[in-house]
């Protein structure tokens, strides 16, 4: 189809062949001639046709903050003119910016004679994790007069992109200062499950006991003291029974910060990062995200890993008003028998106080054993969102006035665990309150 | 700031071929007797003595002011207006007809004919045009150079793309007006046989111009019925960005 310039040449034209006609004077014709030739030449070439963008590689796997090249393979055919390729991506992403400015995702070539070979290369920060559709390349061919309208058309090959938030390896982090490492669940007190050989204690027969757990030489060492006594048995941790829940809070409250760099996005990384340490430690993991009500149920091995990554991928912060509270009762039939460990990983502030109180005190009626272990991850949002001196000194003088909060919780029995996310990676702090346990 | 420096840098010569057009057409308006007309009454209506030096003085500052007016997009439209007209008179001395006199105005516009040759006439004509053409060009670039830029473009693909498409339509424009500047002159050297052929067909300067309109309108319509109707530069960076 034509373009809206045509008309002005056609019109330019026709004005001048009037005029001869009106003075009888070929001079005028000569010149109208020059726009009619000039159209006729130009519209004779065809624009850019035949354009082919190969995608290379289908479907990119990476972690928040890698940097990704993305290449693709530009073919014209026919036509002279200008073409465009364009890659839409997601806005947060950033791209790198090279010395020359040259690779970017969107680029002009000149199409002229013979058949045109391009590739195009650029580097893109994945600065937000999420599973992302890149649709195909997008072109544009231009008619070399403008004359024409544009053409836009679509590459062929779409590119899937998988961005995870990448996973905290403990064995690097171990300290060897710290007395304790990262708490473990007390689930091993459960009576269900088959028993390891990871001994805890020896203790008197209980009827039903397998006769082959009896500690012979304890029990004969023991009848010399006290002949009426009853055997000794040993006693095992069970297997895969040690159960950990992560609560997510994925409430407005964890909004403070940017769209890449905010509270929830740590907070999902530190989820991301506890899980499959505990995982690895044949841990069944539980995962709730209690504004929305999503839950993973507890279970253990990879399966379980890909399960809680995938739903981490997902999980964006919603205006929905679930609480903990009711999250906890929402899973109660999982969490009766377990004992299990409880991490809560929210931002405290007044607002959501009460409700944490209230979670707090649903979370130890689950507890059967012992202390109700709850450990609750306070990410320092102040701190995220703060930019420059004056920003970081107010957010310091929040956190301060946020510690009337935290005592309040760790004396309803909870640990708390205040995350500097400018300054500590998540199990630095965890490690630190294990010691003071 | 360089941009900037360039842009200045292009409007300067832009400025310089519309001056350079509108002395050729100012050239031959000196010399016919259109000239002695406008500074009799340019004389008549103002306190000052108007010559031919002043009068090319005052439009060269008009054109001039025309283009630091709108320095970005060019101030060719008034340049090319100008010198339209300054030709105009002059090419009416070549008509074949007393149109005027049809009115009942008693002017012979044989009397404006130039003291100049026809084919310097012709080539100023067809000059023109062809600057027409290379300033209606540099508007679509500079348009298309902007969307690119504000799109994010790499700066070293847009200039080489533009400069590409530059000579290409340069070369297209200079094609045009060759092609025609050659068959102007070529139709004056067979005037002769022409005029041979006029003298036993009075007609034959009508015939020949509608001949030719009718075949060029006729060859416009069957076009324009394939490729479909004139429409908006759509689709082109209407669209958001591709980043």
């Amino acid at each position: 189809m034509l373009s809206s310039d045509v008309p002005q040449l056609v019109w330019k034209a026709f004005a001048l062949v009037l005029l001869g006609m009106i003075f009888l004077n070929t001079l005028f014709v000569w010149f109208a001639l020059v726009y009619l030739l000039f159209l006729v030449l130009a519209l004779a070439i065809e624009q850019p046709k035949s354009v082919h963008i190969q995608r290379v590689g289908g479907e990119i796997k990476a972690y928040v903050n890698d940097v990704i090249k993305l290449e693709e393979h530009v073919t014209v055919g026919e036509g002279r003119g200008i073409v465009t390729v364009a890659d839409k991506l997601p806005e947060h992403f950033e791209l790198e910016s090279d010395e020359e400015d040259y690779h970017k995702n969107f680029r002009v070539f000149w199409k002229g004679e013979g058949t045109l070979s391009e590739d195009m290369s650029y580097n893109v920060k994945l600065t937000r994790r999420g599973n992302y559709d890149i649709g195909p390349p997008i072109y544009e061919s231009l008619h070399t007069a403008n004359l024409r309208q544009v053409e836009v058309g679509f590459g062929s090959d779409p590119l899937k992109l998988v961005v995870r938030h990448r996973p905290i390896n403990v064995r690097k982090l171990r300290d060897p200062n710290v007395l304790s490492q990262i708490p473990m669940p007390l689930g091993a007190m459960t009576l269900f499950g088959v028993r390891t050989n990871e001994f805890i204690e020896l203790r008197e027969y209980k009827h039903g006991d397998p006769y082959s757990r009896i500690n012979w030489k304890a029990t004969a060492r023991l009848s010399c003291r006290r002949p009426n006594s009853t055997p000794l048995v040993n006693d095992y941790e069970s297997e895969g029974k040690k159960t950990v829940w992560f609560f997510l809070d994925s409430s407005m409250n964890m909004r403070i910060g940017t769209e890449i760099d905010n509270a929830f996005e740590y907070a999902i990384k530190a989820i991301s990062g506890l899980s499959q340490f505990y995982l690895s430690k044949n841990c069944r993991v539980a995962l709730n995200v209690y504004n929305c009500g999503k839950t993973i149920l507890p279970d253990t091995g990879r399966r379980q890993e890909y399960k809680i990554a995938r739903e981490l991928e997902r999980v964006e912060i919603n205006e929905l008003h679930g609480t903990l509270r009711q999250a906890i009762e929402d899973n109660k039939w999982h969490l009766v028998g377990q004992n299990p460990l409880f991490i809560v990983v929210t931002m405290v502030r007044k607002e959501n106080l009460r409700e944490l109180l209230q979670g707090i005190k649903s979370m130890r009626l689950y507890s059967t054993v012992g202390r109700a272990q709850i450990i609750i991850i306070h990410v320092m949002g102040y701190d995220i969102a703060a930019r420059g001196s004056f920003e970081e000194a107010g957010a310091r003088m929040l956190d301060l006035s946020n510690l009337a909060l935290l005592r309040s919780l760790r004396r309803a029995g909870a640990f708390v665990v205040p995350w500097n996310t400018k300054t500590q990676i998540i199990l630095k702090p965890m490690l630190a309150r294990a010691r003071i346990r | 700031m360089k941009s900037l420096s360039t842009s200045r840098y292009i409007s300067l010569l832009e400025l310089m071929a519309a001056i350079t057009l509108f002395s050729l057409s100012f050239y031959i308006f000196a010399r016919s007797f259109a000239s002695t007309v406008v500074l009799n009454v340019l004389t008549s209506i103002s306190p000052f003595q108007w010559s031919i030096d002043t009068l090319f003085i005052s439009l060269i500052v008009l054109i001039i002011l025309g283009f630091a007016y709108d320095i970005e997009s060019g101030g060719w439209p008034l340049a090319a207006t100008i010198s339209w007209t300054l030709l105009l008179s002059s090419l009416l001395g070549y008509s074949n007809t007393d149109f005027l006199g049809f009115f009942g105005i008693p002017l012979n516009l044989a009397m404006f004919k130039p003291d100049v040759p026809v084919p310097f006439v012709l080539g100023t004509g067809i000059l023109l045009a062809a600057g027409d053409l290379f300033f209606f060009n540099m508007d679509s670039l500079k348009w298309i150079r902007s969307r690119l830029s504000l799109r994010g473009a790499p700066r070293r693909d847009i200039d080489l793309v533009i400069w590409r498409n530059f000579v290409f339509l340069s070369g297209i424009a200079i094609a045009s007006a060759v092609l025609t500047f050659s068959g102007g002159i070529s139709s004056l050297l067979l005037a002769d046989i022409f005029s041979d052929l006029a003298s036993k067909f009075h007609l034959i300067f009508i015939i020949l111009p509608v001949a030719a309109s009718a075949i060029i309108s006729i060859t416009l319509l069957l076009y324009l019925r394939k490729t479909g109707e004139p429409g908006q530069k759509e689709g082109f960076l209407g669209a958001s960005d591709g980043r």
